[in-house]
């Protein structure tokens, strides 16, 4: 006799509920080949493994469309950096070129606007500036008579002085406690940029 | 605002250096880089001079010094305050100088009679200087940011203040004066 309960007991599910890992209806051990219950079972497994078929391509689907959202989120942040980098790149070009213009009429004191010779140096410095990731907050002329970079970074100020008579020099300071974190004279771009990344990475 | 004729000479002396007390204050005008943004603080590092001038605080009100010396008043200028003994004293403030290096002198002009000038004592080199313009940002108060406007009792106090900074500058003896 074929007895249905003593299989589903032992599988401890009810019919609804008979999975593929849990009751493999091809076991038709103990039951008659090509009996209604062995092609209801077969017929089942056809059914589960072509909805299992369709859940894992639906998977597939939602992956491949997850991995193409996220490059497409990567490849914009790294156009929106390349944009950014464009736009600072520009708009520091445009200042020193500005100082150029201006000259020597940018202050009431009539004191000297840098020359040609430190706003070409500048220049230079600022595509190593924006190619380190490095933006200045603030790039102006100096009473010192020469540009100065300013970057920010908490409360904390970093000042680059280029100076007309080719000499360089930096000068930190922590503006909430007032106090003078460092001073020097620098002499070439690689101990500018290695100032410049000390502070802001540090 | 109007020109006040109080900063006119008017055939007034020039007092010599010693009168200058360190509790007095010297006010100068100072126009923010245009980068320039509010949290960065006042004064702009880039607009501090060591050769710098200044309105005297017993013959100027903040207000009057952002009269140019064609009388022209600079209203997007701040104006900023420096005590005198921190002007005397900046060496104390960092490592690079170990004594008095700026002197503040009374140099009266026609149109402004509170005119002085601040001036190195000496040779400073490029180091030097910064961190005298540094200390000096951190040392001062500022009195008007740029655009601010006082009003009418603002000005009252601090004429009040500059009459009474006057007596006691001028008509008081103090022992070891400068």
């Amino acid at each position: 006799m074929l007895s249905l309960d003593g299989d589903i007991k032992r599988n401890n599910m009810t019919a609804n509920t008979l999975s593929i890992t849990d009751f493999d209806p091809l076991d038709m051990s103990g039951l008659e080949s090509g009996s209604i219950f062995s092609k209801l079972m077969t017929r089942e497994k056809q059914i589960e493994k072509v909805d299992d078929i369709s859940h894992r391509r639906q998977q597939t689907a939602a992956n491949i469309s997850m991995d193409m959202s996220t490059t497409s989120l990567l490849d914009e942040q790294s156009i929106d950096e390349k944009l950014y980098k464009d736009r600072s790149l520009k708009s520091i070009l445009n200042k020193l070129n500005e100082m150029y213009v201006v000259g020597d009429n940018w202050h009431e004191d009539a004191l000297n606007g840098p020359d040609i010779n430190t706003i070409e140096f500048s220049t230079i410095l600022t595509y190593q500036f924006i190619e380190n990731d490095f933006f200045p907050t603030v790039v102006t002329q100096t009473v010192e008579e020469g540009i100065c970079f300013v970057f920010k970074n908490k409360q904390k100020y970093f000042y680059l002085e280029i100076y007309n008579d080719g000499e360089a020099g930096i000068i930190v300071e922590d503006y909430n406690s007032k106090i003078i974190i460092s001073n020097k004279s620098v002499s070439t771009t690689n101990d500018i940029i290695s100032e410049v990344s000390q502070f802001l990475y540090k | 605002m109007k020109y006040p004729t109080a900063l006119l000479v008017r055939g007034r002396c020039q007092f010599p250096k010693n009168k200058i007390r360190h509790f007095n204050y010297m006010y100068a005008r100072q126009k923010p880089s245009t980068d320039w943004n509010e949290n960065d603080g006042l004064p702009d590092f880039t607009r501090i001079k060591t050769n710098q001038s200044y309105n005297w605080c017993i013959f100027s009100i903040p207000i009057w010094t952002r009269f140019d010396d064609k009388k022209t008043y600079l209203s997007d200028y701040a104006v900023t305050a420096f005590s005198v003994e921190t002007i005397r004293e900046s060496y104390k403030y960092g490592l690079e100088t170990q004594s008095q290096v700026l002197e503040v002198k009374h140099k009266p002009m026609d149109q402004n009679y509170s005119h002085c000038e601040m001036n190195p004592l000496g040779n400073l080199n490029k180091t030097q200087r910064r961190e005298i313009r540094m200390s000096l940002r951190h040392k001062c108060y500022v009195s008007l940011r740029p655009n601010e406007t006082q009003n009418k009792v603002g000005r009252i106090v601090a004429l009040f203040k500059m009459y009474a900074m006057r007596i006691i500058t001028l008509h008081i003896r103090f022992k070891n004066s400068n």
